[in-house]
């Protein structure tokens, strides 16, 4: 299995119980050259995991959904904000503590995997928040 | 001054050669220039398979690559270090190459290559394709890339920067190597032109990122 696809498998594993426990729909992968992304739908917003290839690294974000779909454009949709990074979120709600930044600017498989655990733990410590302030965290 | 018959043979042998390597060079698919002047809107898809790649660059599986913006030293990884008929044969290719840049669509660099593809679509422009990088390794990662923006300064061709990708950089404290590297290449470059905005550490393209 390429190191890609493992990881991608790890993520979807690690994350499984979205769907499960959590009600999300499953997952949509969306596969590009230099990008694989996940998203878990749940209502008007969605969880996605951003795998950057050239990086090598992963990013977690919240999206708004338009009309239930995603969103075609990137940060801004229609003018307004359609995605925002997790940890900016609890920064700017003052939720806590964030994500931490890893120690190290070359990355690999062990930290990406860790980084999703953490954003799993992450995401559902504050999941009644997301959910309760829905649209608004894009105002 | 005496030209004897082995001087003579020698030189038309070297000769004889010279024609044949820039044949060869000229010939491969990666420095054929016909066929994206035929189509300058769509990428053109070739799947190149681990058993044909002629430079022993191992691809695992098919990959489809944008004649337009194929940087040409990614092709011929081995070109620096290849005979000076070669040699000579690539330069003829990068000086018709950077004649035909006057009205090719512009480069777009930037932080996070999903901003970067949506903005070149959106401005009907050409971003950077990564080669497959699995297992990844950073070093050949950085060195294709960094071929493929010397390249693309060597053609002459207009580049577009949309800059960092702000909002990923307050979410993780860091910055991508790769877009810094790109930054460091294009530094006085005089085909060069920022479309961002900044104010300390926020800023973005407008209609982009805010």
């Amino acid at each position: 299995m390429s190191q890609q696809k493992e990881i991608t498998a790890f993520v979807l594993d690690e994350f499984s119980e979205l769907v499960s426990r959590w009600g999300f729909q499953s997952p949509k992968v969306s596969e590009e050259d230099w990008m694989t992304r996940i998203d878990y739908i749940k209502g008007d917003l969605a969880f996605e995991i951003e795998l950057d290839w050239r990086d090598f690294d992963l990013f977690v974000l919240l999206v708004r959904l338009e009309n239930g779909q995603l969103p075609s454009s990137y940060y801004v949709s229609n003018g307004r904000k359609c995605r925002k990074h997790l940890n900016n979120v609890i920064r700017e709600q003052r939720w806590g503590q964030v994500l931490p930044a890893p120690l190290r600017k070359t990355r690999d498989v062990a930290d990406i995997k860790d980084t999703a655990a953490q954003a799993k733990r992450a995401f559902l410590e504050h999941l009644e928040r997301i959910a309760q302030a829905g649209d608004a965290l894009f105002a | 001054m005496q030209v004897s018959l082995k001087h003579l043979l020698s030189f038309a042998l070297l000769w004889l050669t010279s024609l044949v390597v820039s044949y060869a060079y000229a010939v491969q698919p990666a420095f054929h220039t016909a066929e994206p002047r035929l189509n300058a809107v769509h990428s053109y898809e070739t799947p190149v398979q681990a058993a044909s790649s002629p430079w022993g660059d191992p691809v695992s599986t098919p990959q489809f690559y944008d004649y337009e913006s194929l940087p040409l030293l990614e092709c011929a990884p081995d070109i620096r270090s290849a005979s000076p008929h070669a040699l000579c044969a690539y330069e003829r290719i990068s000086s018709f190459l950077a004649a035909e840049s006057v009205g090719r669509k512009p480069i777009i660099v930037g932080e996070n290559m999903k901003r970067v593809k949506k903005y070149a679509d959106k401005v009907g422009a050409h971003a950077y394709r990564p080669w497959k990088n699995d297992p990844f390794d950073f070093g050949l990662g950085m060195k294709r890339n960094e071929r493929w923006i010397k390249d693309q300064i060597r053609a002459g061709r207009e580049v577009i920067d949309i800059g960092p990708d702000f909002q990923r950089r307050a979410a993780t404290e860091r910055n991508s190597p790769f877009y810094d590297m790109e930054r460091r290449n294009l530094d006085g470059y005089e085909n060069y032109r920022k479309v961002f905005e900044r104010s300390g550490q926020t800023g973005g393209v407008p209609g982009l990122d805010f």
